[in-house]
């Protein structure tokens, strides 16, 4: 790894420093829900045993999809700064490909979790006198949900930020500061997946 | 109407950098792989059966794995300090948020459903 | 540089990229909102002093009616207006000026904050209109009744029917609101730190650029964690997801301290753009630089982190626990510490100074007065929770903020719109119309909002639509103050007309400003024509001083631009 001193403030590009921005605004607003989701965890004991009902395995390759994605777009970032547009093309395919992918697998965990009667409004387990433990399930699909949104914005990003720079061979650097946000919807879900499947 | 164009006397040169290398590149496959090592020790711990040692193990991790992609795969480790600053004040903040809001929510036991 | 072109009404009030078209854009919309947001304060303060009246304009007022108009009349002055002249205006048109530059970083970002904004006002209006009537929860919009008969184990409605309320409509306008405003809080955070002109070192920026700045920040951070409130409030009234639902075991404390967590820091949002407002007025009209530059600054950062600390003094009776209370109640003490310090700082600048009463000097010095003596020192004693827990939802809490926010949004606004009226319109206002408006606007705003502090004390509760009901509040000398403080605020809306007219019509027929920099100021939005043309510079300006060195010694006038060699 070659030394490289450190940006001051006056070097940074103004498009990094507006997605920098950006991702401290968006860690306030994922952190205030995780934030409400660690009260209430603390506070009932009982949403343990909602959280063995998730389907791991799904959250697991999910987390890895993520996790290969985020690879793949500072592959691209890497080929931003040799302007190699075939490269570019290519890694930033493959991580709209691995959206896609995590998002197949959201949509079959939801399916699988309505059909096991894990809905929002929770009416089976209120039926049943698990109000409490229904209200895990509300903050599985707000937080799961909006991080979904994040996915689907962060690959609309980066479609739209490859398609422009291959067709108008200028503005390379927004490649980097599309794939921040990608990184940023990376870290939301290495915290949000043992917050959800793995604490019991 | 073209009328952004720069602006000839700024305070310093910036809007598009001549060379997008602003920072260091870091061996990513190898960061990658770290961190798939360490995601495979999330899983593994995950099935221990103490949920303290689980609670600690999966968290710190997170913690590593967290910072390891925002220090080399957003290169956080050459942005400058202004950035870590905005950083730790978002995360300051949730703080003040969750300590605030603490003693009003969990220990406090309020009107609940019976269990069937 | 470029040519000042005219454009047709679509492309200058719409598809504008220009700041100061698009600062003015948000003006005129914020406008309308106020004139929404103030005919509904006429009808339901009528409603109080004249229980039986019909309100002119309006007709009989019933108590849904009451509690439509209070609620949105909070919510608008609060959201749009204050918020939005604050940060938007403001920051739309002083930014890029001052610090030198052309534009915006951004400059498409910044149009499209304005149409989400556009939007979110559109939806504000459109939720007066729904089936079941306007939003009457209070403008805190505290859970069990914002969510309304949707909750859990009431009847089974439709999507259809939880869609189209008022409510989902508020909470909807209200987040793309805030989308708006943190796009824009981006945008001016990336313009001033990246497109200041050549030696305009942070130092030299003017202090309002630092106010909105700073401002904007707090907002940014404040703000997430009720954006997500937010949208639990609106799944909670359209899904039934129940995050605030007591019977699920949930929490509407919850809602309250999301709400308040931006809530309190937002009064701070709110008042430091007019605080640096207010430091230029002053400064330029006491020909004296700014007393403590660096001093003030570091106040107000200390300030800006404090204030995420507060909050819960807003909850004092809301069942939270009274230890932390007591942490509460302590800091929101220690935070009128770096006020008072900048407000003193402000002082010491009219200290010996060659005081000029012009009009924004008097809209400034009206502002500094109210809001210390009535605004701020009220509020320390509704700081402490054992007198909080007297006066809480007490006409008294109403008179306070309206003390601390009518001083700084309105005349803030107001100073700010006389003072720099002339440069980006070219034209200047009417002084004998302006004067007019600011005492009556000065005099009747006192008869308006003091009579709520006797009535306060006297046990008056807000939000309640006929006090008749209540024998104590109707014995002398209570209804006569309720008269006293209706007749002046219908005065003082009616003087607002006076304004009106004159900005209207200054704009197109008022005289036209002959100087470049009439009140002869340093900073460098004075140092190009009025108005300034496209792309804001002929030359590029190179700045070689601080934005107030006035009285040199060693110059023969009395103030220095930014820019002189």
């Amino acid at each position: 790894m070659e030394k490289i001193k450190k940006l001051t403030w006056r070097e940074i590009p103004q498009a990094r420093l507006a997605v920098w921005t950006l991702i401290a605004g968006e860690f306030v607003i994922f952190g205030g829900l995780i934030v409400m989701y660690i009260l209430n965890r603390l506070k009932y004991e009982s949403w343990g045993e909602m959280a063995q009902h998730t389907n791991v395995w799904a959250g697991t390759i999910n987390t890895f999809v993520l996790l290969t994605s985020s690879y793949f777009v500072v592959k691209a970032h890497e080929a931003a700064v040799h302007k190699n547009k075939a490269q570019i093309k290519k890694w930033i395919w493959l991580t709209i490909v691995c959206a896609f992918m995590f998002l197949g697998i959201k949509s079959y965990e939801y399916t699988h979790e309505i059909m096991h009667g894990f809905t929002l409004p929770g009416k089976h387990l209120v039926a049943e006198g698990l109000g409490v433990e229904s209200r895990y399930w509300s903050f599985y699909y707000t937080m799961t949900g909006l991080h979904g949104l994040h996915v689907i914005a962060g690959a609309l990003a980066l479609f739209f930020v490859m398609r422009n720079v291959t067709k108008t061979d200028k503005n390379y650097q927004r490649i980097e500061a599309a794939g921040l946000y990608w990184h940023m919807v990376d870290i939301i879900w290495i915290f949000l997946f043992p917050l959800i499947y793995l604490i019991h | 109407m073209d009328i952004h164009s720069s602006n000839p006397g700024l305070e310093h040169e910036v809007v598009v950098p001549k060379e997008p290398d602003y920072h260091g590149h870091p061996n990513y496959l190898k960061i990658y792989l770290t961190l798939l090592g360490l995601f495979a020790l999330t899983v593994v711990a995950s099935l221990l059966h103490n949920p303290l040692i689980v609670f600690f193990i999966v968290f710190g991790i997170s913690i590593i794995k967290g910072t390891l992609v925002l220090l080399y795969f957003m290169h956080l480790k050459w942005e400058p300090t202004l950035i870590w600053i905005m950083l730790g004040l978002a995360l300051l903040i949730l703080l003040f948020l969750f300590i605030g809001t603490y003693p009003d929510i969990v220990p406090v036991q309020r009107y609940l459903v019976p269990k069937a | 540089m470029n040519t000042h072109k005219k454009h047709g009404f679509w492309h200058r009030y719409f598809f504008s990229l220009d700041h100061k078209d698009i600062g003015f854009q948000y003006m005129l919309t914020i406008f309308f909102m106020v004139s929404i947001g103030g005919f509904f304060a006429y009808v339901f303060r009528m409603h109080l002093a004249f229980p039986d009246m019909k309100v002119p304009l309006f007709g009989l007022v019933t108590n849904k009616d009451y509690n439509m108009l209070i609620t949105n009349h909070g919510l608008i002055m609060m959201m749009w207006l204050a918020l939005g002249m604050l940060l938007a205006v403001a920051g739309n048109f002083l930014i890029p000026i001052m610090i030198g530059t052309d534009d915006m970083a951004f400059p498409k970002l910044n149009k499209i904050s304005y149409w989400i904004f556009l939007l979110s006002v559109i939806l504000m209006i459109a939720s007066f209109f729904m089936p079941k009537g306007g939003l009457g929860v209070g403008w805190t919009l505290y859970p069990p009744l914002s969510v309304g008969d949707f909750g859990y184990n009431t009847p089974y409605k439709s999507f259809a029917d939880r869609f189209f309320t008022a409510n989902t409509f508020v909470l909807l306008a209200i987040a793309f609101e805030f989308t708006s405003l943190l796009m824009g809080g981006i945008n001016f955070f990336v313009t001033t730190l990246n497109k200041r002109a050549k030696g305009m070192s942070l130092l030299k920026m003017p202090m309002v650029v630092w106010m909105i700045n700073i401002a904007n920040l707090l907002f940014m951070f404040s703000v997430g964690p009720l954006v997500a409130g937010t949208f639990m409030l609106l799944l909670d009234i359209n899904v039934g997801t129940g995050f605030y639902d007591a019977y699920r075991g949930g929490d509407p404390l919850l809602w309250e301290h999301l709400f308040w967590f931006f809530g309190h820091p937002e009064v701070y949002v709110i008042l430091l753009p007019p605080l640096g407002i207010l430091a230029e007025i002053i400064s330029v009209n006491s020909r004296k630089p700014l007393f403590g530059y660096k001093f003030i600054l570091t106040l107000t950062l200390i300030a800006a982190v404090l204030s995420t600390m507060v909050w819960a003094h807003h909850q004092f009776v809301a069942g939270i626990d009274p230890r932390a209370a007591t942490v509460f109640s302590i800091f929101t003490i220690i935070i009128s510490l770096p006020f008072a310090g900048i407000i003193l700082a402000y002082i010491a600048t009219l200290w010996k100074g060659d005081l000029r009463f012009t009009l924004p000097m008097k809209w400034a010095l009206g502002a500094v007065a109210l809001f210390t003596l009535l605004g701020g020192f009220t509020g320390l004693h509704l700081g402490a929770s054992v007198f909080d827990i007297y006066a809480h939802d007490t006409s008294f809490v109403v008179a306070h903020f309206h003390y601390t926010l009518f001083p700084t949004v309105i005349f803030g606004s107001f100073a700010a719109i006389y003072f720099w009226f002339s440069k980006f319109s070219g034209r200047k206002l009417n002084q004998t119309l302006g004067n007019l408006h600011f005492w009556l606007t000065f005099i009747f705003f006192n008869g308006f909002a003091f009579p709520l502090f006797l009535l306060g004390l006297a046990g008056q509760h807000r939000r309640i639509a006929d006090y008749r009901q209540f024998e104590f509040l109707m014995q002398d000398p209570l209804p006569l103050y309720r008269k006293i403080a209706t007749i002046s605020a219908v005065i003082l809306i009616l003087s607002q007309f006076i304004f009106l007219f004159n900005f209207i019509w200054s704009l197109k027929r008022g005289k036209k400003e002959t100087e470049d920099n009439p009140w002869q100021a340093n900073t460098l939005e004075w140092q190009t024509s009025s108005p300034p043309p496209h792309g804001n510079f002929k030359v590029y300006p190179v700045v070689n001083y601080g934005p107030y060195e006035y009285n040199r010694p060693d110059k023969d006038k009395d103030f220095t631009p930014q820019n002189e060699i």
